[in-house]
């Protein structure tokens, strides 16, 4: 029976990588689609209606979502090279170390990088608290990093990932001195074949990354100048720009506003998102003086 | 089990994530012991002890050796009395699809209902909404696959019910009601304390933590 095997990632993201990282650590044949996240495709959205995120993968028309679920399903489905191990208790730790890394890490992580300086050194201390964790979890017990690659190490992926944001966002918080251990594993994920593919060039991911803050810094700024002479963007009365800044807060209006931001007929008449910034910055110019 | 097995739980009389614990252990008819944490006091050494990474119950303690996190030593349970009652099917697809929901009850019904009985005003509107709308979500996918109201107790009907249980509670704090589906079998009433006892303990647990 031929087997059918697709990934619905995206470029930049490192939980789509891991799971493409899975696939080639099982020697499987797989396709490969492209999702642009600000214009997700009708496929997507029916394979994983509930979060409408990458990385999905499609068995035989069967999807399955969320990294971890879906690092668990190949691991089942594909036996050979397997990434837990077999004893209940050590499969208990792996889970438990790869969910720590997702759950407090990352995040932690992701805050740092994302923050302005106070909230930077609050968000830095944060992630290097579970830097201290994994450190001495690393040093006592060995959970991964051991002779053949594990569930653990796949989700440490997410180290590689971080050494290049922090390049990217000028920020430290993984350093050789502090986390020794931890750089360990970091290099020792960085120079197997496998991770080498599944990572997106170097500069180009940096470029990616600093581009992703940069594009809306300006018009951050922007934003803000025009406000101050304001109540709201359009004058006296809540506007369109009040809804796409604030839906993130709202969870009900973002459904909504993704409902039709997903319509077809809306996608048509709607700018491109990358477009829509510079329109908007056009709009808070203040007129020109007569 | 072998008679030399020493299983405790480290828990806190009404935890739901504690009551999935308990579900998985007595239906795998699996005696062990309690110790009770008291969570409005300062953490027991025993729990520093056995979960210094995140300091939380439950914990399970199997022959010494510590498991943490409530879906985690679920699945611990039923790998190792696989024997028995088995909580999780055999085929990987149905697997990924309980443990996606059941991962979809933790992090997004959850977080919201934590507002719904222990925050107030604005924040506790918002939870009740977010809540709800979760809550309908797992309704729908629920109603189109059931995994309730089987033979015996599985792997999403011990990630559901304890929440099940705290319904009452969220009502009562939320004034609202919610409709659920309940399971109707002996040990599940056994395990877990009655509904309004989960509400005493809340009205409790919030006045020793000023909230």
């Amino acid at each position: 029976m031929a087997e059918e095997v697709k990934l619905f990632g995206a470029w930049g993201s490192p939980y789509s990588r891991r799971i493409e990282l899975a696939l080639k650590l099982k020697g499987l044949q797989f396709e490969y689609i492209e999702e642009d996240l600000y214009n997700k495709s009708p496929a997507l959205l029916k394979y994983n209606p509930v979060h409408k995120k990458v990385p999905v993968l499609v068995h035989n028309g069967k999807p399955v979502a969320e990294s971890l679920v879906i690092l668990e399903y190949i691991d089942e489905t594909w036996k050979h090279n397997p990434f837990l191990p077999t004893d209940p208790y050590e499969k208990a730790k792996a889970r438990f170390w790869a969910r720590f890394i997702d759950e407090k890490f990352w995040p932690a992580a992701k805050k740092a990088m994302a923050s302005r300086e106070r909230e930077r050194e609050e968000a830095i201390e944060e992630a290097q608290q579970h830097l201290k964790t994994l450190e001495s979890e690393l040093k006592e017990k060995k959970i991964f990093g051991r002779e053949s690659l594990g569930f653990v190490d796949i989700a440490a992926h997410l180290l590689v990932w971080l050494v290049v944001a922090q390049e990217a966002f000028g920020v430290e918080i993984l350093t050789e001195e502090k986390f020794p251990a931890v750089h360990e594993l970091y290099r020792r994920l960085a120079d197997e074949a496998v991770f080498k593919e599944c990572m997106p060039p170097k500069e180009q991911l940096i470029a990616y990354l600093k581009e992703a803050i940069e594009e809306t810094r300006p018009h951050l700024k922007a934003l803000e100048s025009g406000l101050k002479e304001r109540k709201f963007v359009g004058g006296e009365s809540l506007g369109f720009v009040e809804l796409a800044a604030n839906v993130i807060k709202f969870p009900t209006v973002h459904e909504w506003y993704q409902r039709f931001a997903d319509d077809a007929v809306f996608k048509e008449c709607a700018p491109p998102r990358s477009d829509s910034l510079p329109i908007i910055k056009l709009y808070l110019e203040p007129p020109a003086s007569k | 089990m072998a008679s030399s097995d020493h299983m405790v739980l480290l828990d806190f009389l009404g935890s739901p994530f504690g009551m999935r614990v308990r579900l998985a252990l007595a239906a795998k008819g699996i005696e062990y012991q309690i110790e009770e944490e008291d969570l409005t006091q300062s953490k027991s050494s025993l729990l520093l002890k056995v979960n210094p990474v995140h300091k939380k119950i439950p914990v399970l303690i199997h022959n010494g050796k510590p498991i943490c996190e409530s879906l985690i030593i679920v699945e611990y349970i039923d790998e190792v009395w696989k024997d028995r009652c088995p909580l999780l099917p055999a085929d990987p697809y149905q697997r990924a699809k309980a443990k996606f929901w059941a991962d979809f009850i933790d992090k997004m019904v959850y977080p919201p209902s934590d507002k719904v009985w222990a925050a107030n005003g604005e924040e506790q509107e918002a939870g009740k909404k977010e809540f709800i709308d979760r809550i309908k979500l797992l309704e729908g996918e629920l109603k189109s696959n059931p995994y309730f109201g089987g033979e015996t107790l599985d792997f999403l009907d011990i990630a559901f019910l304890p929440l099940y249980y705290w319904f009452h509670t969220f009502e009562t704090f939320g004034k609202f009601s919610i409709e659920a589906e309940c399971m109707e079998e002996e040990f599940v009433y056994a395990s877990l304390p009655h509904p309004h006892k989960v509400y005493d303990l809340a009205i409790e647990y919030k006045k020793k933590l000023g909230i």
